[in-house]
């Protein structure tokens, strides 16, 4: 292997090997994501004027029928996981220098942005069927149906965005191939 | 939160992505794909044709084969490669010995049959060696066809086009692959299937007509075009090229043809997919066969696994066609994911049906009613639609709800592919890459090898255009060891013995006949 070579692969492992600690910590310290998106669901609920709704740790309350009801953020239902594999992707791409450093923490500013806002539609969904409907049946019919389709179609959405991103580079000039 | 909970989660999260994986993939490859146009042809005269049809063991086909080529192709030389058949195929190609268009190159016994790659290596050293030096070989186009195959007789024109081997930085083309039973009814076969057979023949038909097409539809804007090992069309100069950095064009693995697109495209080629031309291949009838067939093509891929560091370091592949490639070739692993993924979930789900109040009936109406449509719209619909994407592009003559259930037959058929997945991650671990060439239902049994047919001039100079020496012009590269192709010293077994003289470690030589009367 030449020292060329070797290098690349040491520049691209390092370049895994970060996104891959950067996505571990997101995995570890997923409580307080999820904290942060319940803060952020309780905020935006509130300035929309869709209920009068706060957050204690990652669950979001708000009065329903003379009463307390709420949701709880869990593992499942944060970003915290979904971030993993565009932080995976975007640092192997740098690590083997795809794409530059800028273009790569821009995608992923991309992606982390609409990722939260699409789970904040879901939860805002969840607020507001649960007004609808009641809180049993509201939260059944958004959490699964409602909720999985929000989420599913926005994430689609998302990996195009972030895929389209990160692959636009000029290819190199070059003399065509078999044409001597 | 409890350990159990966040495995849950975990796992949940991990078929989520992969869903959504699959269906951002199948979303782009259908935009891509309905927004495709068609192009106008050019003159095929401007080009010297040549048409390799490997062979082993197609006694039955081989001949309506080449006559067909002679037909359709009045400007192609065909090159028959015998990979030491022993049915019979080279007696039906005597038949051709008075054609100075045909040639046929002989392998033998033990440097035969050592796989697809090294057969049309050996084809690709005869052409290049029955040309002249001054020949311009960016203008002399090497095709691949199966033995049972038919081409498109305006195949040669659709190639010719701008947008194909008209624009000189095209190296190579893939034209569409469709099945010989769907074809038009003058190259149908006439045998007799059975109505489970039917819609096997007409999903792959499908398949490749609809979600291989798109695929490809969306390699064209990411400049990642797959070569198929049917109806792939290559400029002798980029063959030429790929074996001077790498001694031969084709290489070991079993997908030889996507190996070579690989290979292509790190020299700096641009590779195309014309869907303006077909090949016919013939389809298979029933599900061993072809989920043997998907565990060689599974493998292949798995294979070809090598070749990712190198397209990520290259510079003469673009982003989009890097992870394009990269996506193509982590697809087994995916799926080997997949598989334990989504059946642990279905246990969960199960576990969780069984522990609610009430059953089935208390999971249903606590929300479990939402999983169905779900299943359906993002489970089986990314398979289904393709259905009508098959009755819009290709079968008009479908009607829609015909279309539909093809579809969801196309789902069901797809776990052939889960089932072929594993069967290669087992061949993989196992270290197993032997194959045998997948068996038509026509084939007769085997029989003893010719001993003559006719006057077969081997490896001698011969007049006109079998003057091709047994030994390459070509400087050949040192062979490197564990590769498939090449020299072998391998004794013959005792009913082989009169081939003794063969076991000298010499060269990789195939003995390139021009068979006369």
């Amino acid at each position: 292997m030449t020292v060329s070579r070797r290098g690349s692969w040491l520049r691209a492992c390092a370049g895994g090997l970060v996104g891959v600690v950067i996505a571990a910590a997101t995995l570890w310290r997923w409580h307080d994501i999820a904290s942060g998106e319940a803060w952020l669901n309780a905020q935006l609920v509130n300035a929309v004027g869709l209920a009068d709704t706060k957050s204690i740790g990652a669950a979001v309350i708000f009065p329903l029928d003379e009463r307390w009801v709420g949701f709880m953020v869990s593992s499942g239902c944060s970003v915290a996981m979904l971030l993993i594999p565009p932080i995976v992707l975007a640092s192997t791409l740098i690590g083997f220098r795809r794409i530059s450093l800028t273009r790569g923490l821009n995608a992923l500013a991309m992606a982390v942005v609409l990722l939260v806002t699409v789970n904040q539609i879901r939860l805002g969904a969840v607020v507001v069927s649960m007004q609808t409907w009641g809180f049993r049946l509201g939260y059944e019919r958004s959490h699964v149906l409602i909720g999985s389709v929000i989420t599913t179609a926005g994430l689609i959405a998302v990996t195009i965005l972030f895929v389209v991103l990160v692959s636009r580079t000029k290819r190199a000039p070059q003399a065509v191939a078999g044409v001597h | 939160m409890s350990t159990e909970t966040q495995s849950l989660a975990l796992l949940n999260t991990a078929a989520f992505l992969l869903c959504v994986s699959f269906c951002a993939y199948v979303l782009s490859i259908l935009v891509f794909h309905l927004k495709s146009g068609r192009s106008r042809g050019g003159s095929p005269d401007g080009f010297d044709w040549h048409i390799i049809v490997p062979c082993r063991n197609e006694a039955s086909v081989i001949g309506d084969t080449v006559r067909r080529l002679l037909c359709d192709f009045p400007q192609a030389t065909v090159w028959c490669v015998d990979d030491a058949s022993d049915d019979g195929t080279l007696a039906e190609l005597a038949a051709f010995a008075d054609q100075p268009r045909v040639h046929v190159v002989q392998r033998q016994l033990p440097d035969a049959r050592q796989g697809k790659g090294a057969a049309l290596n050996a084809a690709w050293r005869g052409i290049e060696q029955s040309l002249p030096a001054n020949a311009d070989r960016t203008r002399v186009i090497v095709g691949v066809l199966d033995a049972d195959s038919r081409l498109d007789p305006q195949g040669p024109v659709a190639l010719s086009g701008r947008q194909y081997f008209g624009a000189a930085e095209v190296g190579a083309v893939q034209v569409e692959v469709r099945m010989l039973q769907c074809a038009p009814r003058r190259y149908a076969p006439k045998t007799q299937v059975s109505r489970w057979g039917r819609l096997l023949i007409r999903l792959q038909d499908m398949e490749f007509r609809a979600p291989i097409a798109a695929m490809q539809s969306l390699r064209r804007r990411t400049g990642s075009v797959a070569m198929g090992g049917n109806g792939q069309f290559t400029r002798l100069s980029l063959l030429n090229e790929i074996a001077d950095q790498h001694g031969t064009p084709w290489h070991g693995a079993l997908l030889e043809d996507f190996e070579l697109g690989l290979h292509i495209l790190l020299a700096g080629g641009r590779t195309e997919y014309c869907p303006e031309s077909w090949v016919a291949q013939e389809a298979l009838t029933r599900i061993r066969p072809l989920v043997r067939q998907r565990t060689r093509w599974a493998q292949g891929s798995m294979q070809c696994g090598r070749y990712l560091g190198k397209v990520l370091r290259s510079p003469r592949i673009r982003n989009s066609a890097t992870l394009e490639i990269a996506h193509f070739l982590s697809a087994p692993w995916a799926q080997l994911l997949g598989t334990p993924i989504y059946v642990a979930c279905l246990v969960v789900m199960s576990y969780y049906i069984d522990n609610t109040a009430g059953g089935l009936r208390g999971w249903w109406s606590s929300g479990g009613w939402g999983v169905p449509p779900l299943v359906l719209f993002f489970g089986i619909g990314p398979f289904a639609l393709w259905g009508i994407v098959y009755r819009i592009r290709c079968e008009p003559h479908l009607s829609v709800p015909k279309a539909l259930l093809l579809g969801v037959c196309h789902w069901l058929y797809s776990y052939a592919q889960s089932l072929a997945v594993w069967l290669a991650f087992g061949r993989m671990v196992t270290a197993r890459t032997d194959w045998q060439k997948t068996a038509r239902a026509a084939d007769p049994q085997p029989q003893p090898t010719p001993r003559a047919v006719g006057r077969v001039t081997v490896g001698s100079p011969a007049v006109g255009r079998a003057a091709v020496p047994a030994q390459p012009r070509r400087a050949q590269p040192a062979r490197r060891s564990g590769r498939n192709d090449g020299p072998r010293s391998i004794r013959p077994p005792r009913h082989l013995s009169h081939l003794a003289h063969l076991t000298t470690p010499t060269t990789d030589r195939p003995a390139i006949a021009h068979i006369r009367k």
